[in-house]
């Protein structure tokens, strides 16, 4: 995993501001390049990287506090943007949350402008309570499948 | 009404239609043709199919009927969505383990190629540029719907509703609406609400039936894992392609992504059970 040492930095406001946003960057570099190394082994898609807290910032006073940063990176499919959230605990990163907008939770995103209508729990009703002409849902699945998920289930018990 | 009822692209096919018992089987016989030769054509689970055919080998290959159309459908989305509506993510399913043997054993999945590096088509004939998996499963059904409706409306059906597995059309002369239940993510003998539909099509996506391991039938290319932000998506519009197609994709990307493709109305189920829906969505929810 990558270490970041930041040497110990004196300047003003501004040019304080703007090492922090410069390490801030690096930062997310490295959680976009561990993001996507975690990804390539194909184990999660929205994750928490519990790697994060090797990373240690030295000399460098940070106000505790989580920052949320967008990063931008090249899949094969053209670019990808991604939030990256980073809690500063005593100069440590304790938390780094990385959220691809394409698997955002809509609960998270429910007030973009395209979503007119949000209920916070759907509820149901038994089909037979209601007068239908048909139901929609997922695909009704293919017999070879079933057979499958049925022999699996019956290879679970025996092992 | 009198109704078809029989197994076809993997799902249970119901069609409910007006006509004379005399009709009634020259009007099947069509169907079924049409439907076997777009099985044979596009099917990836058909080991001598076209697009089976196609993957193993590099070349040039004339386009079947509907080709054409269907990749240039499929480009557009993939374009649209960054990459991730792929008719390539058929290797992903493999290797997945939703294989033509459906034996569910996950291996390592790997990145799939560029559409850009694969495939090149024009009106005529589609190169291969390498060897690839391909699957149409993204719109295949919806397409597959829609050419059914006019093959009937040919016919002079005045009034029928096409139910392959949940995916509808509807059409009636009379301005007739069907009412269709929303089925619960989590239950399939649940309705979480319902739409009224009416010379419209309904289609919808969920990962709850078709699941392995970590695994259903959708799977994102860029992450290689099945989507579960969403865990159940319907989309009503004027076709059923793109009701299918818009389903699988809100599964898939953010809503923005592939807004302006085309008029329609959704329901989105979140992994909370939280429910966001259009307002312009002819039904309600419960």
């Amino acid at each position: 995993m990558e270490r970041l040492v930041i040497e110990n930095y004196m300047g003003d406001n501004n040019q304080k501001r703007a090492h922090r946003e410069f390490i801030i960057g690096i930062l997310i570099v490295a959680v976009v390049f561990g993001l996507i190394v975690y990804k390539i082994k194909g184990e999660s898609n929205t994750s928490i990287l519990g790697v994060t807290t090797t990373q240690t910032m030295q000399n460098v006073a940070y106000k505790d506090g989580t920052y949320e940063v967008k990063g931008n990176y090249t899949s094969p499919g053209g670019p990808e943007e991604i939030d990256v959230k980073l809690t500063l605990t005593h100069n440590l990163i304790t938390d780094a949350t990385v959220v691809s907008e394409a698997t955002r939770s809509m609960s998270q995103k429910f007030q973009g402008e395209f979503v007119d209508n949000y209920k916070p729990l759907v509820i149901g009703k038994n089909i037979n309570e209601v007068i239908l002409t048909k139901v929609s849902g997922s695909s009704l699945t293919p017999k070879g499948f079933n057979d499958a998920v049925e022999k699996i289930k019956q290879q679970a018990k025996v092992g | 009404m009198k109704q078809l009822v029989f197994e076809a692209l993997g799902t249970h096919w119901i069609i409910d239609i007006d006509v004379s018992v005399k009709r009634l089987k020259s009007i099947e016989d069509v169907v079924i043709e049409w439907l076997s030769r777009f099985e044979k054509t596009y099917s990836r689970f058909d080991s001598d199919s076209w697009l089976v055919t196609i993957g193993k080998k590099t070349g040039s290959y004339p386009l079947p009927d509907d080709g054409y159309e269907l990749l240039s459908w499929y480009e557009k989305m993939y374009r649209m969505t960054n990459g991730v509506f792929t008719p390539l993510v058929g290797q992903n399913l493999v290797e997945a383990g939703y294989d033509r043997q459906y034996s569910l054993k996950p291996k390592r999945l790997q990145r799939v190629a560029n559409w850009d590096e694969v495939i090149i088509f024009d009106h005529e004939q589609v190169k291969i540029l390498k060897p690839c998996q391909l699957d149409f499963g993204g719109v295949g059904k919806g397409w597959a719907i829609d050419k059914i409706g006019q093959l009937l409306q040919k016919r002079e059906v005045g009034e029928y509703t096409i139910d392959a597995g949940g995916d509808i059309f509807n059409y009636s002369q009379k301005g007739g609406i069907i009412t269709v239940g929303l089925e619960h993510p989590d239950n399939r003998n649940e309705v979480i609400g319902e739409a009224y539909i009416g010379n419209a099509s309904i289609c919808g996506s969920a990962g709850n039936r078709r699941n392995w391991g970590s695994f259903h039938h959708i799977i994102n290319p860029l992450l290689l894992s099945s989507p579960k932000a969403v865990v159940a998506s319907w989309v009503v519009a004027q076709s059923a392609l793109v009701a299918d197609t818009l389903a699988t994709c809100l599964l898939l990307v953010p809503l923005e992504m592939v807004a302006n493709v085309a008029e329609f109305a959704y329901v989105m189920v979140d992994q909370q059970r939280g429910a966001v829906f259009s307002k312009n969505f002819p039904g309600k929810l419960y």
